[in-house]
């Protein structure tokens, strides 16, 4: 479902909750090693929306990392259309 | 909610639809161009689609889902299913309930037929296509800018500012709206669900899946707002408050409202997006959003506050939003049986309690008027609750006997017979105790009289003169305080003496026995009775009736049959009305009290010595207006004393039974009460006279006289 190679993590979008629960135990404490994180397999759509919001989560706590499918507002996914939201949101109001 | 308690009503709902299915397919076929019943049978196959989908049961959404494009097939179209079309409807009805199995028993793999069935929609949707292509149309956007499609979805004035706030949106809208056929409808979900999402087994994404069946997912756009940094996070915890889904469909809105039955009203929202080209105004669009609950209209049970009519300008023209009038408004709840049974429990013990209080001497001889007349109010709620609660329990027998469309259906093919039902009286209600327990006695007992009751082949019966199709009736009535159903043929009857001969060999009779006509036919009930010649794979293996009557009798109930030979053969269950309460006459025998089933009851009187008789050998007899009726000694039959008391000095109690009238002497009439039937524990209960005891008021028990058993 994931795997790190150096600084880049590399995630598929079909994983399930569970799997989003592990990922994000495994990133929390790797985060200031990982520079990129990036997306494997194409013509997948999300298995679950938690994963949408980990990458978001992820981006707020550190945003600098760079995450190629949350670059602009918008991604296009097969089956579930153009995924959009602004830009403000990206912005870690707590 | 839990998942698991969701998972449960899934089942229960599922289950309903389930077993509607073949009921609606029959009467499709019966009327294969009623709309309305194709619509319905649409709905319980889309729903079953949406929900299975929605608890992950792949299995049963992918085989249902191909079952909702052959129907969807029939309902946009002049062309209607004909017999082996109904053959593939049925065979995946089948499907679908062994699907189902597999799906809440986690069993792996799929039913046999599964396969051959999905195959099967494929073949007909092709075939169907092949040769209704050349009808298709196709439409472009420029076909609206000729209609006039705004006063259709008119909107207050204020509503309009209100959409027209959101100019992101609406540039969005205009631009999508341009991507759809004529065919087809833009839509609006929003999603608002709660932050236990994910606890509940729901997902965003299962509802995109759900709604990419059903169309083309435009666009979704997500508030990721709320989600917080990494050290905050849970991700098994829903921080989206809201997702707005443009989905391009040609369903309407109550179809895909279906998707989101299993969430909370407040956590989705269906709005159809439509627009109008103006010439007046050189092309300034004005946008306009007609905007409905979708649960509300699919359920039609009550107008939302928010979900106001529009104004309309044009009202012949306008697509008004249905609200039922206040005589329509019925809602339902659905009850655990469990708790009805109990609450039928406390309303026994309630009326116990109040004949209690009504028969207490010390208040009886309290000469207040005020305290009588509440005693008297309590006894008259009391018993209007007892009503309806009991009324809580009554269902009509309808659905049983609408089953037995299929069951009929199904046996005359394999035994290539051709045979008709007629059903009456389903309207007649039963206790929902007796329509479960029914259901298996009743379709042993139809197959029954296609297999061995009607003629072996259509030429014989014609032979006979009858009609080449039989008839298989289901009839329902009361009848002297009980509930008939008969299961009658036009076939050949049953052979007496072949039956009475069987019994000989059997040794389930001696040869000195009298046995009457009903006697002998009550022998093929018997364990391993069966005089079918051939043993057919729907009934004859003689066990069956025997088991048939077993569940009657658990019931309390019993089956009579009568028949004539080349006539015909009438199988009749009788059963009690209800389980619980009964109302009784409560009457004195040698000191003891015993209760009477009032139903049972045509009258009671003391008679003249003038009209009582005795027949040499046969008992003694009352004459009451020309009828005479045997007398029956209740003390003698039940074995309390020996005392012979004189017929013109007791009371005798006129009450019927299956063999007709005769009267009961008693010494005297206590009252009428409603009493709580108790059962009597193995000990009493084979005891034929008897059919319950019961605590009466001043907290005596009585037995209930069983009017069956008391003369034969």
């Amino acid at each position: 479902m994931f795997n790190i190679d150096g600084e880049v993590l590399n995630i598929t979008l079909d994983m399930g909750l569970d799997d989003v629960v592990e990922l994000k135990n495994f990133i929390e404490s790797r985060l200031e090693y990982i520079d990129e994180i990036g997306i494997d397999g194409s013509g997948k759509d999300f298995a679950t929306s938690s994963l949408l919001q980990l990458l978001i989560s992820i981006k707020k706590s550190k945003p600098e990392i760079k995450i190629p499918l949350l670059e602009g507002c918008n991604f296009e996914l097969k089956e579930f259309g153009k995924i959009s939201w602004t830009e403000e949101e990206l912005v870690d109001n707590g | 909610m839990d998942k698991e308690k969701l998972k449960e009503i899934f089942i229960e709902e599922a289950s309903e639809i389930i077993e509607k299915l073949d009921i609606e397919i029959i009467n499709l076929e019966e009327k294969p161009d009623d709309k309305d019943l194709l619509n319905e049978l649409f709905r319980g196959v889309h729903t079953l689609k949406g929900s299975a989908n929605s608890f992950g049961f792949k299995r049963l959404g992918e085989f249902v889902h191909g079952f909702e494009d052959v129907l969807d097939y029939y309902r946009g179209g002049d062309d209607v299913p004909q017999r082996e079309h109904i053959d593939i409807f049925l065979d995946a009805v089948d499907v679908i309930k062994e699907v189902f199995e597999y799906e809440i028993n986690d069993t792996s793999g799929v039913p046999d037929r599964y396969q051959d069935c999905i195959d099967a929609f494929r073949n007909l949707i092709n075939a169907k296509k092949n040769s209704s292509e050349s009808d298709e149309v196709s439409a472009t956007l420029d076909d609206l800018d000729s209609k006039d499609i705004s006063s259709e979805f008119a909107l207050d004035d204020d509503e309009t500012t209100k959409e027209q706030g959101s100019s992101n949106v609406t540039s969005l809208q205009k631009e999508l709206l341009r991507s759809l056929s004529e065919t087809e409808i833009l839509l609006k979900i929003v999603l608002t669900l709660d932050d236990d999402l994910y606890l509940r087994g729901q997902d965003h994404t299962i509802f995109l899946r759900l709604l990419k069946s059903e169309g083309v997912i435009l666009s979704s756009f997500w508030d990721l707002s709320k989600v917080p940094p990494l050290n905050e996070l849970d991700p098994q915890k829903n921080y989206i408050p809201s997702v707005e889904i443009y989905l391009k469909t040609t369903k309407d809105i109550e179809e895909i409202g279906e998707i989101f039955e299993y969430l909370e009203d407040y956590e989705y929202k269906i709005e159809e997006i439509s627009i109008n080209f103006s010439d007046e105004e050189e092309n300034k669009e004005e946008e306009k959003v007609k905007e409905k609950s979708a649960k509300e209209e699919v359920k039609n049970i009550e107008s939302q506050p928010q979900a106001k009519p529009r104004k309309t300008q044009k009202s012949e023209n306008s697509q008004e939003i249905k609200t039922p009038s206040a005589s329509q408004q019925r809602s339902f709840v659905k009850i655990d049986t469990l708790k009805l049974d109990e609450l039928f429990d406390s309303v026994g013990e309630l009326v116990i309690a109040q004949n209690f209080l009504a028969e207490n001497e010390k208040i009886n001889n309290i000469k207040d008027e005020n305290v009588l007349k509440t005693i008297e109010t309590l006894s008259k709620i009391t018993r209007l609750i007892q009503n309806r609660v009991m009324s809580l329990r009554m269902v009509p027998i309808r659905d049983t006997f609408e089953k037995m469309k299929r069951v009929v259906r199904d046996s005359s093919r394999k035994v290539k017979k051709e045979v008709k039902l007629i059903i009456s009286g389903e309207d007649t209600e039963i206790d929902k105790t007796m329509v479960d327990a029914l259901s298996d006695p009743l379709i042993h007992m139809i197959r029954n009289a296609i297999d061995h009751g009607l003629e072996a082949t259509p030429e014989d019966r014609e032979a006979k003169g009858k009609n080449r199709e039989g008839e298989v009736g289901l009839r329902a009535y009361h009848k002297g305080g009980n509930i008939v159903i008969e299961i009658s043929d036009d076939g050949r009857g049953i052979n007496r003496d072949k039956v009475y001969k069987k019994a000989l060999e059997r040794g389930l009779i001696s040869e000195d026995e009298e046995l009457s006509d009903s006697q002998v036919f009550g022998l093929i009930m018997q364990a391993g009775f069966s005089t079918a010649d051939k043993i057919s794979d729907i009934s004859g293996r003689g066990v069956g009736l025997d088991v048939v009557r077993s569940s009657i009798e658990a019931l309390r109930g019993k089956v009579e049959i009568e028949s004539k030979l080349d006539k015909g053969s009438k199988f009749c269950i009788l059963l009690p009305l209800t389980l619980a309460i009964i109302d009784g006459m409560l009457v004195k025998s040698s000191g003891e009290t015993f209760i009477i089933p009032t139903l049972s009851i045509v009258e009671s009187f003391r008679p003249h010595e003038d009209i009582v008789h005795t027949a040499q050998g046969q008992g003694e007899f009352v004459n009451l207006r020309d009828e005479l009726l045997p007398i029956v000694r209740l003390n003698r039959i039940l074995e309390l004393d020996n005392n012979n008391p004189k017929v013109c000095e007791s009371t005798l109690v006129c009450a019927e039974n299956e063999n007709g009238r005769f009267a009961i002497l008693v010494d005297e009439l206590v009252g009428r009460q409603q009493v709580v039937i108790k059962t009597l524990g193995k000990t009493l209960s084979h005891l034929k006279e008897v059919s319950g005891g019961a605590v009466l008021g001043n907290g005596e028990i009585a037995l209930i006289l069983n009017v069956e058993g008391l003369y034969n």
